[in-house]
């Protein structure tokens, strides 16, 4: 019984790894029409604000967006998609938000 | 040397350069023939020629400069609207240059810290305190390194002093889409909820960590190892979030009597060449609510023992709820069942034992917190009530078992959003152990 719930828990993560790798590519900075399409397709027509607020206050008060700079923002809002699951759109939604409100 | 020497020097030696990159004659001209007064005179106005070009190259270079100091004398006044526009192209341009600086750039020291008094029963109160820098460093736009520490100073019920410095997390991780990352080092496990998400001291609505995830922890912190992690979006406004893991994984203790059959989680290294596998699945159905269920499988004794495998599972659960006119509400918890087979512990040398036993443990903790953020006054809104229940079974004909309950009641001052003073009191309620109830006093900091 306990080999059989461990063997479907990582078939169905390796199941989630593997279809979540043949998604598409993208990175950080929202500058390509892939990128931009990514962000319509998939997660939402949530705006950054509002991704940045739901997203940060499930955990803790919500940070000011001047608390750090653009490229600290970066890299702040990279470790937080680590922490908190974020989708790649989720995470350049949020950050473009927060370099344009600092 | 006179002028004229110096002349007749210099067009001696253009003449001997000029020959020389000359084609070859049948007959060369003589070099040592004397320069003749209608040459002198024809140097003399080349020289002039010369100086006079090298003063117009100095002027036409100058020119840009001075022009840039002082506006042309046909421009308009400048309006609040050109202003306004000028800046806004700076502001532009500075976020051009700052996207594009080299990776050394994006480096950000943030952390925690915290400053806490305790007085429980049957022990001295003491102060203690802890900060922990925590080192991102992001050299392109897929990849991050992460470090921290922690570096606490605290006094032990026994009243020795200790110092330490424990590294937290020291990890890469590196996007290869929108849906997935990966990593290794390191990492924070994500088992169950409260260590990947809320153990900060301005996150953790208490001063000290549950039970289960205590002095006595049933649950892996940090572990060495490689990781995979992403989240999907579903529907509408739903996602699904995964996490899988190879490391190291947790140590059993065997030969410390008061401990035997639990799990060492602290020790990096591996005893075996079996590897700990485990993951976590999450779903959150709205942006406010998330529930996951974690995982671990670990093979557990040292090498050239027999294998004594670990399942631990866990259920958790967060939810914060901003209700309108009311306030926030936030009800959290972990539940997690830990199991380690049955072994024999001690006999022999040992000085205890032997004992045969599986250490199935079982616990977990609810926080429920309330803060009235729309109170008009300053100071009421501030404050954030929280009450916590705890429970952890451990054998209790295993070494240390017990069934423990504790409750805590705690109010909080919100100084700033990343700030807090802590203030809270515990209810201790032990089976086997002596109850040890106790106040608490805690002032966290984000940084």
């Amino acid at each position: 019984m306990r080999s059989q719930l461990i063997s479907m828990f990582l078939l169905s993560a390796a199941s989630l790894v593997f279809l979540a790798g043949c998604g598409q590519s993208g990175a950080a900075s929202p500058s390509t029409a892939d990128d931009e399409h990514n962000v319509a397709q998939a997660a939402s027509s949530q705006s950054g604000a509002q991704l940045w607020a739901e997203n940060c206050s499930r955990c803790h008060n919500i940070r000011p967006p001047q608390s750090y700079n653009d490229a600290q923002w970066q890299a702040v809002v990279m470790h937080m998609r680590l922490r908190a699951d974020l989708t790649g759109p989720e995470q350049r939604k949020i950050t473009a938000f927060l370099q344009a409100s600092n | 040397m006179n002028g004229a020497t110096a002349l007749v020097f210099a067009v001696g030696l253009c003449a001997a350069v000029a020959s020389a990159q000359q084609p070859p004659v049948t007959q060369p001209a003589p070099v040592t023939a004397p320069v003749t007064r209608e040459e002198y005179e024809r140097l003399l106005r080349e020289q002039a020629q010369m100086r006079q070009e090298l003063d117009q190259l100095k002027a036409q270079k100058s020119a840009p400069a001075l022009s840039s100091q002082a506006p042309p004398a046909t421009s308009q006044p400048v309006t609040q609207e050109d202003l306004e526009d000028i800046q806004q192209q700076m502001d532009k341009i500075t976020r051009q240059v700052h996207m594009a600086l080299p990776g050394t750039e994006h480096v950000v020291i943030a952390g925690d810290a915290a400053v806490g008094f305790t007085n429980a029963q049957h022990t001295n109160s003491t102060f203690s305190t802890i900060v922990s820098p925590l080192i991102l460093w992001q050299p392109t736009d897929r990849l991050l390194f992460e470090a921290a520490a922690d570096i606490s100073v605290a006094t032990d019920p026994t009243g020795v002093s200790s110092t330490s410095v424990d590294l937290k997390i020291a990890d890469a991780s590196f996007i290869v889409n929108d849906y997935l990352m990966v990593g290794g080092g390191l990492f924070v496990v994500p088992f169950g909820q409260y260590h990947n998400h809320f153990d900060p001291p301005w996150i953790n609505k208490l001063p000290d960590d549950p039970l289960v995830y205590g002095n006595n922890a049933i649950a892996p912190d940090g572990e060495v190892g490689i990781f995979a992690r992403g989240a999907v979006p579903v529907l509408q406004n739903a996602k699904v979030t995964y996490d899988v893991y190879v490391t190291n994984g947790p140590q059993l203790i065997t030969t410390d009597p008061n401990a035997a059959g639990t799990l060492n989680f602290s020790d990096f290294t591996d005893l075996n060449n079996g590897k700990a596998v485990g993951g976590r699945i999450g779903f959150l159905p709205v942006p406010w609510i998330e529930t996951g269920y974690s995982i671990e499988y670990a093979d557990t004794a040292a090498s050239g023992l027999p294998h004594t495998y670990a399942l631990l599972q866990a259920f958790d659960l967060n939810v914060v709820k901003d209700v309108h006119a009311v306030g926030v509400f936030t009800l959290r918890g972990d539940w997690i069942w830990s199991t380690v087979e049955n072994r024999t512990y001690g006999g022999g040398t040992t000085g205890f034992g032997p004992i045969t036993f599986a250490n199935y443990r079982t616990g977990g903790y609810v926080d429920l917190a309330y803060r009235p953020t729309y109170c008009p006054h300053p100071i009421i809104r501030n404050l954030e009530g929280v009450v916590r229940y705890n429970l952890l079974r451990t054998p209790l004909d295993s070494p240390g078992g017990d069934h423990e309950q504790l409750w805590e009641f705690g109010i909080d001052y919100w100084l700033t959003p990343s700030a807090v003073l802590k203030v809270a009191y515990e209810v201790d309620d032990k089976k086997v152990g002596v109850d040890q109830n106790a106040f608490l006093v805690q002032f966290g900091i984000g940084l």
